[in-house]
């Protein structure tokens, strides 16, 4: 082994890697070039002709579509909510099932099984929560006495981003939750055993132990959690189909409607790749740090 | 071997010979052909199928079965990736323009109309719906009309009969909504059920040709009978002649508001009678169906095209098979078995439905008569005009827009899209 | 203090608490449940949150035989072929970039994170016309390779995590007792990543059971279906008849809730590798 040449110690990591580079190269860097030549075409997705346009099709998104913009605000609205709400919920019950009390497994379970279902089926289940008339939701408020409260949840559009952002949370708390219950797992016992030592009560080791030492764990909770939620698409597809008059849209479904329901192909790509700079904002900061040497 | 090869060649022109009296001279194929069909899941092809299957063993069709908005897409994605099934069905106007004028559809050639005596036993208005700027691309085998269900015995609770005009259909709504039962029960989510009612009004306001004359670009949207078509799509929405939050609730739950007596009207296809009605265990004599009162002449509702459509990048063996089954379920003698699983009124002639179908009798009456048809706004207009339309309508509805500036944004989209 | 000490961790007030906490947590789950054992008349009258009046499990077989049984299938065995295939592949991906020195580590890592961040729709059309030119649309073998493309990032993410706590030191000792980078990757590293291995199994079946866009777009004729595209279209059909539509995804649900539940002792231990 030892006794082979040189150039082949170099190749032999690339072996090991060739079959994850060759699939990547195929399924992801290849059709993310293409779709950057596409965004700079109009075309129909139909027709053997493309008409070379350049930038023309970002500059029709930044000028001339509605659509994109509330889509765009929309978007970024639910990256802060994302960030915040999900991510709390699951630091929160991180913390709380960290503590080690009877029956942790269960609870656990309980809070993580929503991130286990499909969006499409929690879109579902959602919708019939908030359905104006039948669903669970107006029905107990009504039940309750409530009725200034008995909302169209889904069809108002003030609100309707939001009711959908709560069944998105529902799903999406319970993986921070495991994430953080991860990183609590790497703090080391001693810390805490010496802050308890030193007269800590239970409070204060958790605001000067426990969190700071969350602090690259939260980080990277923070980071994909941004990614995730930039590419927000299938639960609103099911949940409003973009309405009501497009006020729900968001980047991920706008590019989809623009792509397979209005023919626009070149508008579409431009949007993905439009998001995927976006993207890259969150993204490139984290992976350099994930790539960091020891 | 010869020998062997003639008795072959006299026993296929044998079999030839005697299909093709039936089949009007179309080649049928002597080799397993397999062929690729992709449909709506709405209609019971499946039936159909094996009947064909049956009378034609060498040709063996697999369907696959979309909901609306996925049958639109496959398609899309389909063409966009240069690959289309063997055989589909679509509707017509814009939704089947950008595969004819691509060239992924056979176009059926008035030569091959005759030969395949389409204009023999077809009913014409039925050929010409489907027409795209004067060619045909399919083989019609249904015409769809919409209009209004009732449940009878709501009507005969308040002694209400079928409306004669727009004000008196207004008056009806007005009796149900006093007694807390939603007049229309409208499934708004994907907006083209609203529509409907936009285009009904529509037609009563600017007439049967200046109605087709806003479809075809020929006049403009930024005139009278737009604004009061929308102003009174609104005022019905704000009178509550719909059920609540309508804007999120899927159309394929509209019906079902009928059946338990919540709802009185719904605007459908014809063909909800036989796919859903009678299969969700309703029985069809209950609900009563009235053409639009539209106060014009002629008389008309929103009719869509339901045709085959072949591919013309698939082998010229798989065309063939393709071809001949369009043409076998719209045949004089297979259109009623066709009609009876995958809907009624027929685009063939005296086919009539028989069993319990008391409303698509009726229609398939009306569509053979004096009733017109006019196209649906989503397919009379190109997609991403009607992308424009529906955010019109809903932002005027949500108070957004006014009823005037819905009818200029559309028109701005109109003229944006012919300047492409 | 004493407020909060009526909540104390383990309190009778704290379980009080949490459970209400849980129990609302599962509410729409409940009514699921509670909706696929229901009559159809029960759930019109009742509605969906009351208590069942009789337990109507022919639901299930029903909602199984009308063409959930074909789509759970389809998944299943993509789910089998495709999870250790892909954990396989990023595992030697993951050793190579953390284990062997090797040139371009941080570039490779660096891109494969890419993976994470392209958004799924921009692919689509480029694949698809790929997938044409070489025959593999509507196929379950033509998906099964995108899946593996999609599954890498974050897999590669995991497990490189996970080998780099492992001491250099161990496979140089291994290396120097004759083993070949082979034997030190299969003998030495993976045995000791078993942990992440099983938490990135169950990460990567439950993504692989549920995705949706791909299989809409890729997958074709009825009898290549999977479940969460076969679920919608299963939707799409019986769209008023809540308590099939409820069983067929519940149907759904139980295969990864099982595999969960199995192996989740291994599982926040496993992920620790991702998070530092």
């Amino acid at each position: 082994m030892r006794s082979s040449p040189q150039i082949s110690e170099e190749i032999k990591p690339w072996l090991f890697a060739a079959p994850a580079a060759l699939i990547f190269l195929v399924v992801l860097v290849y059709p993310m070039v293409y779709s950057i030549y596409l965004s700079l075409f109009q075309w129909n997705g139909v027709s053997s002709t493309k008409v070379f346009v350049g930038f023309g099709n970002y500059i029709e998104l930044f000028t001339d579509n509605r659509v994109f913009w509330i889509a765009f605000k929309n978007n970024v609205i639910w990256v802060l909510l994302s960030v915040t709400v999900p991510t709390g919920i699951g630091l929160a019950l991180a913390l709380v099932l960290n503590t080690g009390f009877a029956g942790t497994a269960l609870f656990r379970s309980v809070f993580y099984f929503p991130a286990i279902l499909s969006m499409s089926i929690v879109g579902l289940i959602w919708s019939w929560i908030y359905h104006p008339t039948l669903g669970l939701l107006n029905q107990t408020l009504h039940a309750l006495g409530w009725t200034w409260l008995e909302l169209h949840w889904l069809s108002n559009p003030r609100i309707a981003l939001y009711s959908v952002f709560v069944s998105a949370a529902w799903h999406n708390a319970g993986l921070p939750m495991l994430l953080f219950l991860a990183g609590l797992q790497t703090i080391p016992k001693e810390c805490i055993e010496a802050a308890r030592i030193d007269g800590a009560t239970r409070a204060q080791i958790m605001r000067f132990v426990t969190i700071p030492l969350l602090r690259e764990t939260t980080l990277i909770v923070i980071a994909i959690t941004a990614i995730n939620s930039l590419k927000v698409y299938d639960i609103i597809y099911v949940m409003t189909y973009g309405g009501p008059a497009n006020q729900t849209q968001v980047l991920g479904t706008w590019m989809y409607f623009l792509t397979y329901n209005q023919n626009e192909v070149g508008l579409g790509t431009a949007i993905a790749v439009i998001l995927f700079v976006m993207t890259m904002l969150f993204a490139v900061p984290y992976a350099r740090y994930m790539a960091r040497d020891q | 071997m010869a020998v062997e090869l003639t008795r072959r060649a006299a026993a296929g022109a044998l079999v030839g010979g005697l299909l093709s009296s039936r089949s009007f001279a179309q080649q049928v194929p002597k080799q397993e052909v397999l062929i690729d069909f992709f449909g709506l899941a709405a209609h019971n092809w499946q039936p159909v199928i094996d009947k064909f299957q049956q009378d034609y063993p060498t040709v063996k069709i697999k369907f696959t079965k979309f909901s609306t908005d996925e049958l639109k897409q496959a398609l899309r994605v389909g063409a966009s990736s240069g690959k289309m099934p063997d055989l589909w069905w679509n509707w017509g106007g814009s939704l089947a323009s950008p595969y004819n004028q691509a060239g992924l559809s056979v176009e059926i050639t008035p030569a091959m109309i005759s030969s395949l005596k389409l204009d023999e036993f077809l009913i014409p208005a039925g050929i010409e719906l489907h027409k795209d700027q004067g060619k045909l691309y399919g083989i019609p085998h249904r015409i769809g009309p919409f209009s209004f269900f009732y449940k009878k015995e709501l009507f005969e609770k308040f002694g209400l009969k079928p409306p004669q005009s727009l004000a008196e259909l207004e008056t009806i709504a007005d009796t149900f909504k006093k007694n807390n039962i939603v007049p229309f029960s409208n499934g708004g989510k994907f907006s083209w059920m609203t529509m409907r009612y936009f285009d009904f009004f529509l037609e009563s306001f600017a007439g049967p040709a200046g109605h087709d004359a806003l479809l075809d670009g020929k006049a403009s949207w930024k005139s009278e009978p737009v604004t009061k078509a929308f102003q009174k799509l609104k005022d019905w929405a704000d009178k509550g002649y719909f059920n609540a939050g309508f804007l999120n609730v899927d159309p394929s739950v509209s019906v079902t508001m009928l059946y338990n007596n919540s709802a009185a009207m719904v605007f459908e296809s014809i063909t909800t009678e036989t796919n859903r009605m009678a299969r969700e265990g309703q029985d069809p004599s209950n609900f009563g169906t009235f053409p639009l009162p539209t106060g014009q002449t002629p008389r008309r509702v929103p009719g869509s095209p339901s045709q085959i459509q072949i591919s013309a990048k698939t082998s010229k063996d798989k065309q063939d098979a393709g071809l001949l089954f369009a043409v076998y379920v719209a045949k004089p003698e297979i259109a009623p078995f066709t009609n009876a699983n995958v809907g009624f009124p027929s685009a063939t002639k005296n086919v009539f439905p028989t069993g319990n179908a008391p409303s698509s009798r009726q229609w398939a009456e009306w569509i053979q008569a004096d009733i017109g048809l006019y196209r649906l706004t989503d397919q009379g207009l190109p997609q991403n005009v009607v992308a424009a339309f529906f955010e019109a309508q809903d932002s005027m509805l949500l108070d957004m827009i006014s009823p005037a500036e819905a009818g200029a944004d559309v028109q701005k989209a109109i003229e944006k899209n012919a300047r492409r | 203090m004493p407020r909060a000490s009526r909540f104390r961790v383990g309190s009778a007030g704290f379980y009080t608490l949490i459970g209400v906490g849980a129990l609302l947590w599962s509410t729409p789950l409940i009514v699921l449940l509670f909706t696929a054992v229901k009559t159809p008349g029960d759930f019109a009258q009742n509605g969906a949150l009351s208590w069942p009046r009789s337990l109507e499990l022919s639901n299930f077989s029903e909602a199984w035989r009308l063409g959930i049984k074909t789509y759970f299938m389809n998944s299943l065995v993509m789910t089998v072929v495709k999870v250790p295939t892909g954990i396989f592949i990023c595992s030697l991906a993951a050793f190579a970039i953390t284990q062997m020195r090797m040139r371009g580590a941080n570039a490779l890592f660096t891109i494969s994170l890419l993976g994470m961040i392209v958004p799924m729709q921009m692919t689509l059309v480029p694949l698809t016309i790929l997938y044409q030119q070489i025959g593999a649309i509507d196929s379950l073998v033509g998906l099964f390779f995108l899946y593996l493309g999609f599954g890498l990032p974050i897999g590669i993410l995991v497990l490189r995590g996970f080998f780099r706590s492992i001491p250099r030191e161990l496979t140089e000792a291994a290396f120097i007792d004759g083993c070949s980078w082979w034997g030190v990757y299969w003998r030495v590293v993976m045995p000791l990543a078993k942990p992440a291995l099983v938490s990135l199994l169950i990460l990567d079946a439950i993504s692989t059971w549920n995705e949706f866009i791909l299989a809409q777009i890729f997958l074709r004729t009825e009898s290549q279906r999977t479940l969460p595209l076969g679920v919608v279209m299963f939707s799409g059909e019986f769209s008023t008849q809540y308590n099939l539509l409820a069983a067929g995804q519940l149907i759904t649900i139980v295969p990864v809730l099982a595999l969960y539940l199995f192996f989740q002792r291994y599982f926040v231990h496993g992920l620790a590798g991702a998070v530092k």
